[in-house]
This record gives C-alpha cells, structure tokens and sequence, in this order.
C-alpha cells in the first residue's frame, strides 16, 4: 500500500473553515432537538445531566487533540484504533460507522421536519426525505460546498442562539428546577444521549489529511471549540427547563415553545430558522466524516474497494457517502425513536472512543517518532494514563447505565459487533491475508513524520 | 504488548504468526463472549446484565488465546513434518 501512493481527497480547510465545521457540528442537535425529549423524562436535572456528559466529552477532546496532531491521517479512529490496537478493533470502527450514521441522519431529519412545521404545515415524513435527499447530494458533490454552505449555517445558528439564551437568562423561574430529579433512571440515560451532542470534537482528527498545518490547527481548535460549546449547551437547557414546567416538555422542537414564553412573536420563528441552520450542518458534515473512514478502509482491504473509489469530477467517495445516506430513506419509521437512537449513539462512539484511549497509551511505544514530533503529548505514566483510565471508568459507567435502562441498544450494538467477527473474516479470506494484516498495522508513507519536523532532546519541536 | 500481537512489531513476527495474527482470534472470542453473556442476561436473570457480559468476554478472549496457540502449533508442526518428508 504504502509504495503504490494511494488515492487522497485534494480539497483543504484552514484554521477558521475547521473551527467553523467543529462548532457547527457539534452544537447543532443537542442545542435544538434532544433538550426537549429529554427533558419531559428527566426534568431540570438535565443541566447536571449536560455537565456530567462533559466529562467524557473532555477525555474525547483530550483524546484526539493528543492523536489528532501526533498522527494526522483521514479515517482518524480507525486508523489509530487498527494501528495501535488490534485490527478487529479497528474494524469495528468502519463497521459499525453506517449504524451511527443512520441513527444521526435521523434524529436530524427528525428534528429539521419538527421546527421546519412552525413555519409551514407540511408533513414532517415529506420533510424528513427533502432533507436526506439535500444531505446525499450536498455530500456527493463534495468539500467545498459543504464548508461554504456550513460557514453560511453558522452564522445563522449562533445569532438564534444569543436571541434565545441571553432574553432568557432573565426569565428563569426558580420554582421550575422543583423537583430536581424526577426519575433518576431517565437522568442517568440523558447523560448517555447527551453525549451524542459532543461528538462533533471527533470531526477534527477524521479530516486529519485535508486540514492545513494539523499539528497546531487541531489542539487550538479542540480547545477553543469545547470552551464555547460547553458554556452555549449549559446556558441554553439552564434556560430551557427554567422558562417551561419540564412536564410541558417532551417534543423535538420545544426550544421554540420556551421562546414563545419570553420573547415577541418573531422569537419562536428565529429560534426555529436557527435550528434548521442548525440540523443542517449536523447532517451536513455526518456523511463528510463517516465517508472518510470507510474510504481509508476500503483503501486498507478490510471493506469493499467501490468504498474507496473517488468521483472523477467532484473528488468525493461518492458510493461510500451512498451507503450512509441511502438506508435511512428505510429507516424513517424508526425516527421517532430519539432518545434511543441518541443513546445508541453516544454509547457506540464512546465505545469506539475507549479503544481509542488504549491506542493512545500505546501510541509513544509503537510509534515513537510520530509521538516525538507530535506538538502537543504527555507523559505516559501521568497525564496519558490518567486520560486512559478516566475513559475507560466514563465508557464502563455508559455500558451500565445503558443495559439496565434501555438494553435494546447495548444489545443491538454487541450483537452488531459479533456480527462483525465473520465478516472480517470474510475480507481476509477475499484478500492476502498477510498483507491486509501488515496493512491495517502500519500507515502509509505520506503518514510518516518528516525529519525536519522531528523533536530535538529537550522534547520541544523545531520549526 | 498492544492487544492481540505477540510482539511489539508486527514486522518482527514470522509468516505463520503473522498469519495467526490476521484472524485476530482473542479479539473475536472477545465480543462473541461479550454477546453470548448478554444472552444470558436478557434470557435468564437481567441482574446479570451486568457481570455476565464481562465474564463472557474474558472467557472468549482466553479462548481465543488458546485457539490462536493452538493454530500456532499446528501450523509448525504441519510446516516441520512437509520440510521431514521432503528431506
């Protein structure tokens, strides 16, 4: 693989493009479409329930900061999950990516269809197909578009935001946060889904390869991208549970039911444009990420090689963003199920995460040089093994929480990965198996460090 | 040793480990353990949920070290008794 120079996307993303694509990804569905549902289950404690989220969320930020600019390659978890893992592990990842993109296309398109109907009575099932229909062209025609639309949706959201939150920080009744824990099982499940909303930090290290200077431009964004979505996901349920009785709560679009009690009659209106700015950049770079890691697989030999196969005209892999955004027209009637499909989310990604954590404890061992000149590391029996441990307690509290209060997810998602075994069989018994094995625990030659980036002995890089 | 190699470069296995290796035979033992524990949970006590999915998974992961030990030694033995009755 390594001599052949294997195909590479030819677009590129600075450092505001990025931070832009982070921050509209990541506070996009939790901000409008999960406070709602979740919050007629769990009431005011889901502001607790958002902080406690946070916790693995900042593992994951630290996580990929650390292998983001040590090892900055596309197909980001599967790459350092079947490089510095185990291969299967590493497999997991891309086979169990159309799942987690499915179940987010549609708690988007859910929620895009709910807000879009305060403007227009229109079926939510035919707004639910418009919208997967945008998303799979929008991705098919590729990168640059997307960053382009994606800047334009930004801009959107975060004006909706400040309408919403700062009238509303005002308006907070107290006696709304009584009771404080309605139904613990209901919080416990919340902190699982919410942790769904943080996953746009994963964004960074899957378009490792198309991002300028990724050694600085990653751990700069990370940082500045987990300050401003933490504060905006705090602010906007504290604003949320405190201007509505969480028993009035319960619905996708109930951000523009709180604006309608604090703001003129156009609140409501801007919140809702702002949520479909918002759902549209979370679908919008779903299939961008996703698409990237089955590319790097099927480049790999582990899944089919159309996966890998770039469109002549628009420089897309324009058949894996197909196998992401097609079944969900099937799925619909599973839309509604939005707490679940959350949840199965958030626990399939930490999951992924966790190997991700042992990969990174292996990392400075199995790829020295890659750690020496990496801009940003720490050291392995400090800070390295207490990110590691702390991701693997925050992973092992999910899987408990999840198969005691909704065991249909962790069963589905264990059942899926026993799925997986034969399969990965399969593709060794369809390849060279020596060389699928030396493949997936190795990079390519455009992945190694260069050696004028290479850190001197005080550990401090030369530039 | 990262998980599922024997040693810490795979460039330094030989062919028959390495061709061990690809099937990957503890991770798989793992999550097929994993599952059938979950089973066990759902279909005899959901209490168990919780312990019998970890004890499942140790249980297929040492028997996917077993088997990959196993395969190891076969393949030896099978390599040496083609290299004796060729000699």
């Amino acid at each position: 693989m390594a001599e052949t120079g294997p195909e590479t996307l030819s677009s590129s993303v600075g450092l505001f493009g990025v931070l832009a694509l982070l921050v509209g990804n990541a506070i996009a569905v939790p901000i409008f479409v999960l406070p709602g549902p979740l919050a007629g289950e769990a009431g005011p404690a889901l502001v607790l329930a958002i902080l406690l989220a946070a916790i693995p969320a900042s593992f994951v930020v630290l996580y990929n900061a650390l292998l983001g600019s040590a090892m900055p390659v596309a197909g980001g978890l599967y790459v350092y999950i079947s490089r510095l893992t185990a291969p299967f592990w590493g497999f997991l990842v891309p086979f169990t990516i159309p799942l987690v993109a499915w179940a987010s296309l549609l708690v988007t398109a859910t929620g895009f269809a709910e807000y879009t109907r305060t403007f227009f009575d229109v079926s939510p099932l035919a707004l639910i197909y418009v919208l997967l229909a945008f998303v799979l062209v929008v991705n098919v025609i590729g990168l640059r578009l997307v960053t382009q639309v994606q800047l334009g949706f930004v801009v959107g959201l975060v004006a909706a935001l400040l309408v919403f939150i700062l009238p509303g920080l005002g308006a907070v009744d107290g006696s709304n946060y009584t009771p404080f824990f309605p139904d613990s099982g209901a919080f416990a499940l919340a902190v699982v889904a919410l942790f769904y909303p943080f996953l746009g930090f994963g964004l960074l290290i899957e378009l490792g390869e198309e991002i300028d200077d990724p050694g600085r431009t990653i751990p700069l964004v990370l940082g500045l991208g987990i300050g401003i979505v933490a504060v905006v996901y705090v602010a906007l349920i504290a604003v949320l549970v405190g201007v509505v009785p969480y028993t009035e709560l319960g619905g996708e679009a109930d951000l523009a039911l709180a604006a309608a009690t604090f703001l003129p009659w156009w609140g409501p209106y801007v919140v809702a444009a702002g949520a479909m700015f918002a759902v549209v950049t979370t679908v919008n770079t779903t299939l961008l990420v996703f698409s990237r890691t089955l590319m790097r697989a099927s480049r790999d030999g582990i899944l089919p090689s159309a996966l890998a196969e770039i469109h002549p005209r628009f420089q897309t892999p324009h058949y894996a963003v197909a196998l992401l955004g097609g079944p969900p027209f099937l799925l619909v009637p599973l839309a509604d199920e939005i707490v679940g499909l959350s949840t199965f989310i958030g626990l399939a990604s930490l999951t992924a995460y966790f190997f991700c954590a042992i990969g990174l404890w292996n990392l400075p061992r199995e790829f020295p040089d890659h750690y020496a000149t990496a801009p940003f590391r720490l050291r392995r029996y400090r800070g390295l093994l207490l990110a590691v441990l702390g991701g693997a307690a925050a992973t092992g509290a999910f899987w408990i929480i999840t198969l005691l209060q909704q065991p249909v997810v962790g069963i589905v998602l264990v059942g899926w990965f026993v799925l997986a075994y034969p399969y990965y069989r399969y593709r060794l018994r369809k390849r060279d198996r020596l060389e699928t094995y030396e493949t997936m625990t190795s990079l390519d030659a455009h992945e190694r460090p260069n050696d004028r980036d290479r850190a001197d002995d005080t550990g401090e890089r030369r530039t | 040793m990262a998980i599922g190699r024997y040693r810490d470069t795979p460039a330094e296995m030989d062919d028959i480990e390495r061709d061990v290796a690809a099937a990957q035979y503890p991770e798989g033992g793992l999550v097929v353990g994993l599952g059938l524990g979950i089973l066990v949970g759902v279909v005899i006590l959901e209490a168990l949920l919780v312990v019998a999915p970890i004890a499942g998974g140790l249980v297929g992961y040492v028997v996917g070290r077993w088997l990959r030990r196993y395969e190891i030694r076969r393949r030896l033995r099978d390599r040496q008794a083609v290299g004796e009755s060729s000699g």
